[in-house]
């Protein structure tokens, strides 16, 4: 686990180098010092605005409760526990029960979604059919829908079909959310590829299905990747419809479990802060893994 | 018996293609014979892209049949046509190696292991890409793709070969060395092929026949000496050689004889059946000679006949003669010689081969000429 964070770091790092690099080499001739000042400076800001809130919940998560109220707050801390990681463990329905229960969700319902976004992605993309356009942009219109219109349906649904306090309910619903876009992505990508390279498959003998499966989809693999990150964090990240449907505390998804830590703890923000930590780490990490699928497929070339 | 033997490996009956209100191929008849190298011909948008995909069943024609080798294949998938294509972008599998782009086609068929990577052996050695088998299309050069695209097409032994301007991407040394060595692997494999192009020298070179479509329509069938001497019409004489023919209008004549006018009539002496009003004569511009104004006259014991006195309007070197622009008038004469007759200016005396008088009738039709 370690080992592969530390390859994933080390390769983010190194694509970085080599972005900054080129976008020096190409300044060398031309930037003066005032250039590369401001230039380094707007970068030197964006990345305060965006990483300054993970560090404030990193030293959170880290310095006892009484360090985090001194006033004026330490920046720097000196003085650090573990303490909040273990109460949440600790806790009455432990902290690594949301966890099971979040990645069991986002796991099956991004693979359904990527499963299904795949054949009518494909079948948007090549197929022909009446009708067809009309569901294109039906599956688009819907994406537009703001969520919490659909709250009382989808409730009367999941109730009529019994699936009220399960995390089936979840996963069906994290799957209707995310299969708009992948199908969208997805319909997008296999436009992109040339239809010829599935026609050589087509004559060099192979069935519709099989050329979808042995060509398109391995070309897609970027595409694919993109859509799977996409409907994980989606569903990783949900709170809205998890917390209507789910009563049981076992059955609880991260980001409720972390909202209801302060109904156990009292000086709560070193755990939530713990929490969010944990919460956080293991997307990072996903990201930083699949990340270079996302790019393995853009150089291509296989055409003129 | 459906599987009867015929002289032809494929036959188009009546087929037409229409996309929407646009007709790419118009009730064409073609009759490929087993083995030969035939060529579809003609400008972009004439339908021979279009009548390639429907015998590769890649689109199913609108109306009509495709028979091959006897049994109607009209609607039959591709896949079990037992042909295969190279495509103009040579649509190689990007994520695959060379090796398993080759192989790929073997995958469908009844064989072993073994026999696979024999047959991949030999279309790689026939090719000379031996060392190339563990690269991906990316790092190949165009070349190089062109040649794995045909590995790609011999490696199943099919039936039939079609090629979608596989040339064309490849620059122009490469192309002409290219099309010779695919013309010998044709010959030496013995497959029936359907190669469609734009460019009619590389037709020329390479085909047994040629089927020139202009309009979703073919205007001719013919050997590429045929189709090149006797053009059926103004648009296949038009469309064959560089640069194209001249046409000049005729005058009213009698008795079929030809009257050739760019300013007053001259009789062509070469006549046709009948009396065509409204006809055009034709003249390749290698067949049109042109001297100094003052000289004797034209060469007319070769055979030439004077037309009339033009201006010279421009000469350009093409290094192994000249391209003249002669102008009198609105007309207009492209000339190819291999001295040049005077200066830009110079008023010169202009001559047509009369062996090579073709004359086109009111429908664009060529008439049969008689000298």
């Amino acid at each position: 686990m370690i080992g592969l964070l530390m390859a994933a770091v080390r390769e983010s790092i190194q694509t970085t180098k080599s972005v900054f690099s080129g976008a020096f080499r190409q300044s060398q001739i031309e930037s003066t010092l005032f250039d590369r000042l401001v230039l380094y400076g707007c970068v030197g800001l964006t990345l305060f605005f965006v990483l300054f809130p993970f560090y404030w919940m990193v030293v959170t998560s880290i310095i006892p409760s009484t360090e985090l109220y001194r006033l004026p707050p330490a920046v720097i801390p000196t003085e650090f526990t573990f303490d909040h990681f273990r109460e949440i463990m600790d806790a009455q329905v432990p902290f690594y029960i949301y966890f099971f229960n979040s990645f069991v969700v986002a796991v099956i319902s991004s693979a359904m979604a990527v499963g299904i976004s795949i054949f009518g992605a494909y079948s948007f993309a090549r197929l022909e059919y009446p009708g067809r356009a009309f569901m294109v942009r039906g599956v688009l219109l819907s994406y537009m829908i703001a969520g919490i219109l659909m709250v009382v349906p989808i409730f009367q649904i999941v109730v009529w079909l019994g699936l009220v306090d399960t995390l089936t309910s979840v996963v069906l619903t994290h799957f209707i959310f995310t299969i708009p876009l992948g199908l969208y992505l997805l319909g997008n990508y296999f436009r992109s590829i040339p239809k010829e390279i599935e026609e050589a498959g087509l004559i060099d003998g192979y069935s519709r299905v099989e050329v979808l499966l042995r060509i398109t989809i391995p070309m897609s693999v970027p595409a694919i990747v993109a859509v799977f990150l996409y409907s994980f964090l989606l569903s990783w990240n949900e709170y809205l419809y998890a917390s209507i449907f789910l009563n049981t505390q076992e059955l609880y998804t991260l980001p409720i479990g972390i909202e209801f830590l302060q109904f156990e703890f009292d000086d709560v923000w070193g755990e939530i802060m713990a929490a969010s930590m944990l919460t956080t780490i293991p997307v990072v990490i996903m990201f930083l893994y699949l990340e270079k699928y996302m790019m393995a497929g853009l150089s291509f070339g296989s055409m003129d | 018996m459906s599987n009867k033997n015929t002289e032809y490996g494929v036959e188009l009956r009546n087929v037409t293609k229409r996309f929407g209100d646009l007709t790419a191929v118009d009730d064409i008849d073609l009759a490929v014979r087993d083995g030969e190298f035939l060529v579809l011909l003609g400008p972009s948008g004439c339908g021979k892209t279009t009548t390639l995909r429907m015998i590769a069943g890649l689109e199913v024609p609108t109306d009509g049949t495709i028979e091959m080798h006897g049994s109607d294949v009209t609607e039959k998938l591709p896949q079990k046509r037992d042909l295969s294509m190279v495509f103009q972008n040579y649509a190689l599998y990007p994520h695959k190696t060379v090796e398993d782009n080759l192989r790929f086609p073997l995958g469908k068929m009844d064989i072993t292991e073994e026999e696979a990577t024999e047959k991949v052996e030999y279309a790689t050695e026939l090719l000379g890409i031996e060392d190339l088998l563990d690269k991906k299309p990316g790092q190949l050069s165009g070349g190089q793709r062109q040649r794995v695209a045909l590995g790609r097409t011999i490696v199943r032994e099919p039936n039939l070969f079609l090629m979608d301007e596989p040339l064309s991407n490849l620059d122009a040394k490469l192309r002409v060395n290219t099309r010779s060595e695919l013309k010998d692997l044709q010959q030496q494999l013995g497959t029936t092929t359907v190669y469609v192009t734009h460019d009619q020298e590389e037709a020329m070179s390479i085909a047994d026949r040629i089927v020139i479509m202009d309009d979703g329509q073919i205007q001719q069938i013919g050997t590429p000496q045929e189709v090149y001497k006797n053009p059926a019409n103004e648009f296949v004489a038009s469309f064959l050689g560089e640069p194209g023919m001249n046409f000049v209008q005729t005058a009213a004549s009698s008795n079929g004889s030809v009257h050739a006018q760019i300013t007053e009539p001259v009789d062509l002496e070469v006549s046709v059946e009948g009396d065509v009003p409204h006809s055009k004569v034709g003249v390749r511009p290698q067949d049109v000679w042109v001297g100094p104004g003052n000289s004797p006259g034209a060469p007319r014991d070769n055979g030439y006949v004077e037309i009339s006195k033009m201006r010279l309007e421009t000469i350009d070197p093409l290094g192994h003669s000249y391209e003249l622009r002669l102008e009198r008038g609105d007309h207009s004469i492209i000339a190819l010689s291999d001295d040049v007759p005077g200066q830009v200016g110079d008023e010169v005396d202009v001559a047509f081969n009369r062996s090579s008088i073709h004359v086109f009738g009111e429908n664009t039709e060529a008439l049969s000429v008689k000298p």
